[in-house]
């Protein structure tokens, strides 16, 4: 009988490197940490989630022990991410299930596993506008306010070409 | 000279299991592993860096890239952002950041609004 985790969490964090280039006599191209800016830029924080999830399709991993039967009552859900990514063709929400619309997302990450410059990835967190771009090769991760970022705002959609995406959406 | 803006959003989602002698973390095991991304942005100009204590709210236009940091290191005043006239807002307690792109398309920008609760100290990069 597996022993169910008692308290969830997602450690985060962001790192952005502004650089600067310059050519070289014989053309090669050489960057350096953007002189206004001087120097790197991030942050580290810590999302407390439920420790009970509303369903297995939460993020799109497949543990090695997942089963339908681990499903719940969420079971006849249809998951989105079986194979542990999702093709995004059109305009796509990550909540699937009805019950959960209203609750609020205390932690999203989205990565954009397309390749190709045609592949980028635009989010939206009000389900009709799309102000997020994620480029190809590129991730996202945010904390809602606990209030108006909802599970049912959550929608992805292409912006040229289909691409894939590895996700967690957690309430 | 030509400007360029790298970054990575990481994260590492965890489960408590509570044994007899204590609770310990582990991976997430319906996640299985630690998620990474690392790209280019579309922004080519990085503004200058504004760091600052939050007075009153703050709205960057024409914003390709954006970079907040809640530069605080202990409390709860926490900063929200709204991209582009969401309405959802984006909360960032002390050490937190978001970094990413914005804009509907590979080449579009948008508003970017930050608010907060109490007045942290904050850092901010716009690229465009």
């Amino acid at each position: 009988m597996p022993d169910p985790a008692t308290a969830r969490r997602v450690i985060f964090s962001t790192y952005v490197s502004p650089q600067e280039s310059l050519v070289t006599e014989e053309g090669v191209t050489k960057y350096a940490i953007e002189g206004g800016a001087g120097r790197a830029y991030g942050g580290k924080g810590t999302a407390a989630t439920d420790d009970t999830q509303w369903g297995e399709a939460w993020t799109s991993m497949n543990g090695p022990q997942q089963f339908w039967e681990n499903m719940d009552s969420n079971w006849e859900d249809e998951g989105v991410g079986w194979t542990g990514t999702q093709t995004i063709s059109t305009a796509t929400s990550l909540n699937v299930d009805a019950g959960s619309a209203s609750a609020p997302v205390l932690f999203l990450y989205i990565r954009n596993l397309g390749t190709d410059s045609d592949q980028s990835l635009k989010v939206s967190l009000d389900g009709t506008n799309y102000k997020i771009c994620i480029p190809p090769k590129g991730s996202l991760s945010l904390r809602g306010d606990g209030t108006t970022l909802q599970m049912q705002h959550v929608k992805v959609n292409k912006v040229t070409s289909n691409t894939t995406i590895e996700f967690i959406i957690a309430k | 000279m030509a400007d360029r803006i790298i970054y990575k959003n990481h994260c590492t989602p965890q489960e408590k299991l509570a044994f007899a002698g204590g609770d310990r973390w582990y991976l997430d095991s319906d996640c299985g592993r630690k998620l990474t991304g690392n790209c280019e942005s579309k922004s080519t100009s990085i503004g200058t860096p504004v760091i600052n204590t939050f007075s009153s709210t703050i709205n960057l236009t024409s914003v390709k890239f954006v970079h907040v940091r809640n530069t605080d290191t202990s409390g709860s005043d926490y900063l929200l952002l709204n991209i582009g006239s969401m309405g959802a807002l984006i909360k960032l307690s002390p050490g937190e950041s978001f970094s990413s792109d914005v804009g509907s398309t590979a080449s579009d920008s948008t508003t970017v609004t930050i608010t907060a609760s109490g007045t942290p100290d904050y850092e901010y990069i716009k690229g465009a």
